[in-house]
């Protein structure tokens, strides 16, 4: 053959298209994602509802029994970390009351799994924001404590840094599963409409 | 640009280049499941790259650029890391080769294709798909001269191969 035959056998495949998506693959890939979102929204929940109540009622003791300073930053960071618990499960409950109003079909499963990524997303947003908060409150609390020494200050400070930088590339994973579950939708979608 | 508007320019994309990303899948993917991972990925680079896109080419151009990428990308890591997947039974691929007639010649062509190293396999998609010289040299990042030594030579083996072909009369 010569190569514009080799261009004709080529051309062929533009009205043709190669392949079709599988709706059915489709469906059982998304909800397999769909599962590992709520799996994951799950497990944030529980590590930032036991992190804060262990740490809040930490520092509680150590008010109570240990006769550490009463020291105003400490003082605000006691009900902060044991009120957040609640609100957490509050916003949990929201979050499992809203599964049953999915369709049960692949768009619905979709939106399903989009609707959890979401909230991981903004969980792990507001769970920074909140992160710097209690970080600038232990920074400060630190700092007017006179027996606080400077490598302690620094110590902690480093540690804070590490920390905020694991959730930022935790945030970052999940705005990235979130963007492949759109992928997936807008795929779904044109086909519905093809 | 809002996600709306990157939304709608995704569908777009997808529904209008469809087969120019299939004609990529095919190219640098020979399983299934590896043809699926591959169109999964190219996808979500597309949809990444949509707000990047300044219209200075063209859409065609950009997405050969993006889905190459992505290809020549994966076809690496895949040799590195797991020399590709092997087939499942029980996996239920996304993509699934439609019930048209199989053309002979194009799958003898695919494969031959799949025998070049990345960039050639890239510039032979291109040069079959009728990009120009300068096209060709803004999606594979060489020079117009360079692309012209390469598609002489392509040309030159592909018609050879395509000789033999002939002549064992498949």
């Amino acid at each position: 053959m010569e190569f514009e035959e080799l261009q004709k056998v080529w051309d062929k495949q533009n009205n043709e298209p190669l392949y079709v998506i599988n709706e059915e693959a489709l469906h059982r890939r998304v909800q397999s994602k769909k599962r590992a979102a709520a799996k994951k929204a799950n497990w944030m929940e529980m590590i930032l509802i036991g992190a804060n109540l262990l740490a809040g009622s930490m520092l509680l003791w150590a008010v109570l029994f240990k006769g550490k300073e009463h020291e105003t930053f400490i003082y605000v960071m006691i009900p902060v970390m044991l009120l957040v618990p609640f609100y957490l499960l509050y916003k949990r409950t929201q979050r499992k009351k809203s599964e049953n109003k999915f369709e049960h079909t692949l768009l619905g499963d979709i939106e399903h799994a989009l609707s959890n990524a979401a909230y991981a997303v903004t969980l792990s947003r507001t769970s920074q924001v909140y992160f710097l908060g209690i970080a600038a409150l232990t920074m400060l609390s630190l700092i007017f404590d006179k027996d606080a020494s400077l490598a302690s200050i620094i110590g902690i400070s480093l540690l804070f840094l590490l920390t905020l930088y694991a959730s930022r590339w935790e945030h970052n994973f999940y705005v990235n599963k979130k963007k492949e579950l759109v992928n997936l939708k807008e795929k779904l979608e044109q086909e519905v409409e093809a | 640009m809002t996600e709306n508007k990157q939304h709608q320019t995704f569908d777009q994309w997808i529904k209008n280049y469809r087969a120019l990303l299939f004609k990529v899948v095919r190219v640098y993917a020979h399983t299934p499941a590896d043809q699926d991972d591959l169109f999964q990925e190219i996808a979500i680079q597309v949809y990444r790259s949509i707000p990047n896109f300044r219209s200075e080419s063209a859409e065609s151009t950009w997405l050969y650029r993006i889905a190459l990428n992505t290809a020549m990308r994966w076809s690496t890591r895949e040799k590195k890391h797991t020399h590709g997947h092997n087939p499942v039974e029980d996996y239920e691929y996304l993509l699934k080769a439609s019930n048209t007639e199989r053309d002979e010649r194009l799958d003898w062509l695919y494969y031959e294709i799949s025998k070049f190293d990345e960039v050639d396999r890239s510039i032979t998609l291109l040069l079959l798909d009728g990009l120009s010289y300068k096209e060709m040299a803004d999606v594979v990042g060489i020079s117009e001269s360079n692309i012209g030594v390469k598609i002489h030579r392509i040309k030159k083996l592909l018609t050879e191969k395509s000789k033999k072909y002939d002549h064992h009369g498949v």
